[in-house]
């Protein structure tokens, strides 16, 4: 099966190479469109259909699945605005630095017969860099993966990871179920499906989208439809996965997550989208060390198992996009909580003071977007407000945090953020760190290709 | 000197028509299979078929829409009439869309004839062409109940 890369409008922005135009209008200098091709100068097979056929596809192609290749990378460059005796310095990173954050590579596939298969990954830098610190000592290790590279002089170089973003296979009965198996974003609120780079506003996702107050994948399944009543659309999903856990692809328990968002769509009056969206289910994390048993005087050799931590949770979240002309509002508020079973209790992240046992929590967050597009050079100023409230863990303290930032797309597929993010904490923390404001400025180049 | 003629030819006519041939107004047909079910769509339905919502016609049947080539004429004002998207818009649009994960844009056929064609063969096509450009295998559909030559149809524009 051959594999076309094609960028994610080729449609839209390929260079043009056909040489009548359909209305008889002169093209442009710059003419995007479709490749002419074989298929534009043959006779229709008598058994088309909409899989089978594309201006692009040759009429020997017809029963094969073109592989679309395309994705976003971007690079920021984040700079804190605090004075040098502050201790964000020694704590933010990567700060003073250029820093490519994502590459992010989709594969998409119509399978035909109402088959459609995705899959991201991201690939990384990391682990090198990655830090980990010693609780009992306050020592922190810096993670290096540097090797050296037989493909040459065995030069050092450092080898990276790849992380699954997504990857699904869906089957679409009609607009109203679509079956989607797989590891899919979790389908709440605006950002985390928005989720690119080049497509979200902002440079930092709000601290309530980033903190997971929903876990931002899931491995399962999830059923998904909408149905058109002119003027409104109404949409739903519903989700059974693992849930949140240390490992993708094992559940240490049957526990199982579900989950759900049901949404209200209109364009009536600009494009309006009122969602709300729920998720429960457990986590569960274990150690484990072997052991030796006797059964009936023979030696067996097992696992015993260690809870390391065990909880219920239960996320509820709502939002709101109003997009009408070149205006944006968008708006997420989300609440989650936690109960610990018995013995799951982990112990409390508390840099200073006595370390307890984790108490149960409840944690909530809202931001609210406004923007404007202006015709200059699609330039966006754009202002965001945010609140994390999460009570029962003495590290963090309340969070009030604005940002105002301009977003520019001078393309189509490039975009270039400038924001300044000033933090304002409602305690000191158990950490002591909310007695430093914090303040960043970040700039960014996320391009889609 | 043919160049020359035409000028000349253009001068002596009457300044309103000089004005009336400068901008003519065209209409976009919407068009199906002569033996399709639709006879009527809304804007908005419309918007939902070219934005690749997946919707299906009243008979069950799934629409299955194709456009003009990025940039011509008739695809410019189809978008800004139908989507409300200018092509620098479309292009940003479909962008974000893939990388949501969503399906990418309705499929663009370079010529009219073949387009013609598959309208008039493939269970749901969907597409639009100018009225005087539509085969015996195609047929116009009402919207918002209105056919093109209507008063107050809203696929016009000036060219």
């Amino acid at each position: 099966m051959p594999a076309t890369a094609t960028p994610p409008t080729a449609a839209e922005a390929a260079p043009a190479a056909s040489p009548a135009p359909l209305d008889g209008a002169p093209l442009p200098a710059v003419t995007p469109a479709i490749p002419t091709t074989a298929a534009a100068e043959t006779e229709l097979p008598a058994e088309t259909t909409a899989d089978s056929f594309t201006s692009e596809d040759t009429a020997e192609t017809e029963a094969q699945h073109r592989l679309d290749l395309y994705g976003f990378a971007d690079m920021t460059y984040l700079r804190l605005l605090v004075p040098k005796s502050s201790v964000w310095n020694r704590f933010y990173f990567p700060t003073n630095s250029f820093a490519v954050g994502n590459f992010n590579l989709y594969m998409s596939s119509n399978l035909g017969d109402s088959w459609r298969a995705l899959g991201e990954v991201r690939f990384m830098y990391l682990p090198n860099g990655a830090t980990t610190n010693n609780t009992q000592t306050g020592d922190i290790v810096r993670t290096d993966t540097t090797v050296l590279d037989y493909a040459g002089f065995e030069e050092p170089i450092h080898w990276g990871g790849i992380r699954i973003e997504r990857i699904w296979v869906e089957h679409e009965f009609g607009s109203l179920f679509k079956v989607q198996v797989g590891q899919f974003l979790t389908p709440y609120g605006i950002w985390n499906v928005d989720h690119g780079t080049p497509a979200i506003i902002g440079i930092r996702a709000p601290v309530a989208v980033a903190d997971e107050l929903f876990p931002a994948h899931q491995t399962g399944i999830q059923l998904y439809g909408s149905k058109f009543f002119d003027p409104f659309e109404i949409g739903y999903h519903l989700t059974l996965s693992n849930g949140r856990g240390s490992v993708e692809y094992e559940d240490f328990n049957d526990d199982k997550a579900v989950g759900g968002r049901l949404y209200l769509k209109t364009e009536a009056f600009g494009s309006l989208t009122f969602g709300t969206a729920f998720y429960r289910g457990g986590y569960y994390d274990r150690s484990a060390k072997y052991v030796l048993t006797s059964k009936d005087g023979h030696p067996v050799v097992d696992q015993q198992l260690t809870t390391i931590s065990k909880y219920q949770e239960f996320s509820l979240g709502a939002d709101l996009k109003w997009q009408w002309k070149h205006l944006l509002v968008q708006g997420e508020a989300i609440v989650n909580e936690a109960n610990y079973s018995q013995g799951g209790r982990p112990r409390a992240q508390v840099a200073i003071g006595q370390q307890g046992f984790q108490a149960d929590y409840r944690r909530w967050g809202a931001y609210g977007l406004v923007g404007y597009r202006t015709p200059w050079v699609q330039t966006m100023p754009y202002a965001m407000l945010q609140y994390v409230f999460a009570p029962d863990n003495p590290l963090v303290p309340p969070v009030l945090g604005a940002q105002l930032g301009l977003n520019i797309r001078p393309t189509p597929a490039v975009v270039l953020k400038t924001e300044v993010t000033f933090t304002h904490f409602g305690g000191a923390g158990s950490g002591g760190l909310g007695l430093s404001p914090l303040r960043v400025w970040a700039s960014q180049v996320a391009w889609a290709f | 000197m043919a160049l020359c003629l035409a000028c000349l030819l253009l001068l002596s006519l009457p300044s309103a028509e000089r004005v009336a041939r400068a901008s003519e107004r065209v209409v976009l047909a919407v068009v199906v299979a002569k033996t399709s079910n639709v006879q009527d769509i809304s804007l908005s339905e419309l918007q939902r078929v070219f934005t690749n919502e997946g919707d299906s016609d009243g008979a069950g049947q799934r629409y299955v829409p194709f456009n003009h080539p990025p940039h011509t004429t008739d695809r410019v004002a189809f978008d800004k009439i139908v989507l409300g998207m200018s092509a620098d818009e479309v292009s940003q649009f479909w962008i974000d869309r893939k990388i949501r994960g969503l399906s990418g844009p309705p499929r663009s056929v370079d010529s009219l004839s073949l387009l013609l064609r598959l309208i008039g063969r493939l269970p749901g096509a969907i597409s639009y062409a100018r009225p005087a450009q539509l085969t015996a295998e195609v047929r116009a559909v009402r919207v918002n109940g209105k056919l093109p030559g209507d008063p107050d149809y809203p696929l016009a524009f000036s060219e």
